[in-house]
């Protein structure tokens, strides 16, 4: 059974659509990242996964059970690092954590999680309402970390983090999911999510642009490598006609002494070849392997 | 279990902000006047008179420990890690009720307890059954307005919105209950100023304020019950209070349960 499935989603605040027809699983035992630049609609989706916000059409189910109809159940099993959270500042960061420890009937030791997540506890006894954004970030994933949840949720777990924090924010990923628990996490960095995820998914103006694990996103980015030939003259528009018909390329164009052609790495040769059948010397050329960062800004900025 | 949690936070909230202690305060130090003044002066009835500063005094403090209750966590974001542990909407209003009536009862027994001591203590008489009515029937009521005030934050999304509606609640039990039947005859009449006595649904309505209606039961309770029509009984301002408290807390369980947070 998936750990979260989202099925046909629709969310409209207002006039504004914020999610357009979401579809997503994330499996059972697997880390998934939710990647999507801002305003894509990443946190509007974890809030109906949280109830949250109620769809206007489609659902989410989490464990097979339906986002909005078991909601005490759902949130005994999970652990949760909402966005656009507030601590008390009454409450000291102890307190915070016995308070989700008590809430969910367990059992952990409060010192242990604020060690693991890098808060001292000297830290934990103050109130959190003098936390920075770092600190309130580290002691929201302790409370994530309660009751060793089946599924953890976490929203820009990144926000306000050093790099240390990051650094232990994707130990920690790591390390529960070592413990077999299922990891969702948003992010508008792909750099957080390309280290810790097996899988990956792109959300883009409330609709999921393209889902795969990490190897299949790089191997699909393997066949757009770009090839750049310059060459001594300008050849005219003829050669495009050429160098088409090289089997796999695409997106060929002619500026100046160059032709710029999207192939796969085994094509390369090919062009290469009929560039210089055109009565033309090559006098360089390089190829470009466009980084997951070059695709995930081709994906979410294409249309803008 | 979940219910007690939560009621459990609420309660500590005002303690752990040290506001309690201004609320215990103010409630001893009114309270303890008034029994020095009936101490000194045999005419006065400390009990009665408690009733009278109670029905002041409560609304007031109930609503300002319940009209953020719900609505400010909402505004700040606070609720949306209360909400990723194992609570309800439903949980969290009526964990919320049941932590800010123990709140203001807290404040009711400080009140009590100072009017006890001073009237002892400035050699007033003291009638202990009294003032247990007071006591009872006032945690009745502080309970009522409790339910209002929540009812009103778990409606409303914003701080804002909750205290203007909180503050708009306690002037019209203060200021315009008995005004808005009056506009409404002068509407009715043609735009002219009634004559003649109130008609009986005018009479009525009286009667539904909660305030006017704690003021009957502890005063029936007290003194005499009064009789005559069904509505100057005290099961009818019983009922009445009863309603205030269901109809504003179901309102807000219903309202919270379908809103976007």
């Amino acid at each position: 059974m998936p750990a979260i499935e989202i099925d046909a989603l629709h969310k409209r605040f207002g006039s504004v659509e914020a999610l357009r027809g979401v579809d997503l699983t994330v499996e059972d035992g697997e880390v998934y990242g939710f990647l999507g630049p801002n305003g894509a609609g990443k946190s509007t989706t974890i809030d109906v996964i949280l109830d949250y916000v109620r769809p206007t059409s489609g659902e989410a189910t989490v464990f097979g059970l339906d986002a909005t109809e078991h909601t005490k159940e759902i949130r005994q099993r999970i652990g949760v690092l909402p966005d656009a959270y507030h601590l008390d500042g009454h409450l000291t960061g102890r307190q915070h954590l016995q308070f989700a420890i008590d809430a969910k009937d367990a059992s952990d030791d409060p010192g242990s999680l604020l060690d693991r997540v890098g808060l001292s506890e000297q830290a934990g006894r103050r109130g959190a309402g003098g936390y920075s954004k770092g600190m309130a970030q580290r002691l929201l994933l302790a409370i994530a970390l309660v009751g060793d949840p089946d599924l953890i949720i976490l929203d820009e777990p990144s926000t306000g983090l050093d790099p240390n924090g990051a650094r232990r924010m994707r130990e920690i990923v790591r390390e529960e999911n070592d413990r077999g628990a299922t990891v969702f996490f948003s992010s508008h960095i792909l750099g957080q999510v390309e280290a810790v995820c097996d899988r990956v998914g792109i959300l883009d103006e409330g609709q999921i642009v393209a889902e795969d694990t990490m190897a299949g996103l790089e191997a699909s980015l393997g066949s757009e490598a770009q090839l750049s030939v310059t060459l001594d003259r300008d050849p005219g528009e003829a050669i495009l006609g050429d160098v088409e018909r090289v089997p796999d390329v695409r997106n060929v164009t002619v500026q100046d002494r160059t032709v710029t052609v999207a192939c796969p790495d085994a094509r390369k040769i090919d062009v290469l070849d009929a560039v210089r059948a055109d009565d033309v010397t090559v006098t360089d050329f390089e190829t470009s392997e466009p980084s997951l960062e070059e695709m995930f800004a081709s994906l979410t900025e294409g249309d803008r | 279990m979940s219910l007690l949690t939560l009621a459990k936070r609420r309660l500590l909230d005002p303690v752990r902000t040290r506001s309690l202690w201004v609320m215990l305060a103010l409630f001893a130090l009114v309270f303890g006047l008034m029994g020095y003044l009936g101490g000194s002066n045999s005419m006065l009835d400390t009990a009665t008179q408690s009733v009278a500063i109670m029905a002041f005094l409560l609304p007031l403090v109930a609503l300002s420990y319940s009209y953020d209750a719900i609505a400010g966590p909402r505004e700040s974001g606070s609720l949306r890690v209360l909400l990723s542990y194992p609570f309800t909407r439903r949980e969290v209003v009526l964990g919320t009720l049941v932590g800010r009536i123990a709140v203001v009862t807290l404040g009711v027994l400080a009140g009590v307890l100072a009017a006890i001591v001073a009237t002892v203590a400035f050699g007033g008489s003291l009638d202990l059954v009294a003032f247990g009515i007071v006591l009872a029937v006032s945690t009745l009521f502080a309970a009522v307005m409790v339910a209002i005030g929540v009812g009103i934050s778990a409606s409303v999304p914003t701080t804002n919105a909750a205290v203007l509606t909180a503050f708009g609640s306690y002037l019209l039990y203060f200021a315009f209950w008995d005004l808005l039947p009056t506009l409404g005859r002068y509407v009715l009449n043609g735009f002219a100023f009634p004559t003649g006595p109130p008609p009986e649904w005018v009479l009525i309505w009286s009667q539904l304020n909660p305030i006017t209606a704690y003021r009957a039961v502890a005063e029936a309770v007290l003194a005499q019950p009064p009789t005559g029509a069904f509505y100057h009984t005290v099961w009818f301002a019983i009922v009445v209070l009863g309603a205030w408290f269901v109809l504003t807390i179901g309102i807000g369980l219903v309202r919270f349960d379908r809103a976007d947070l």
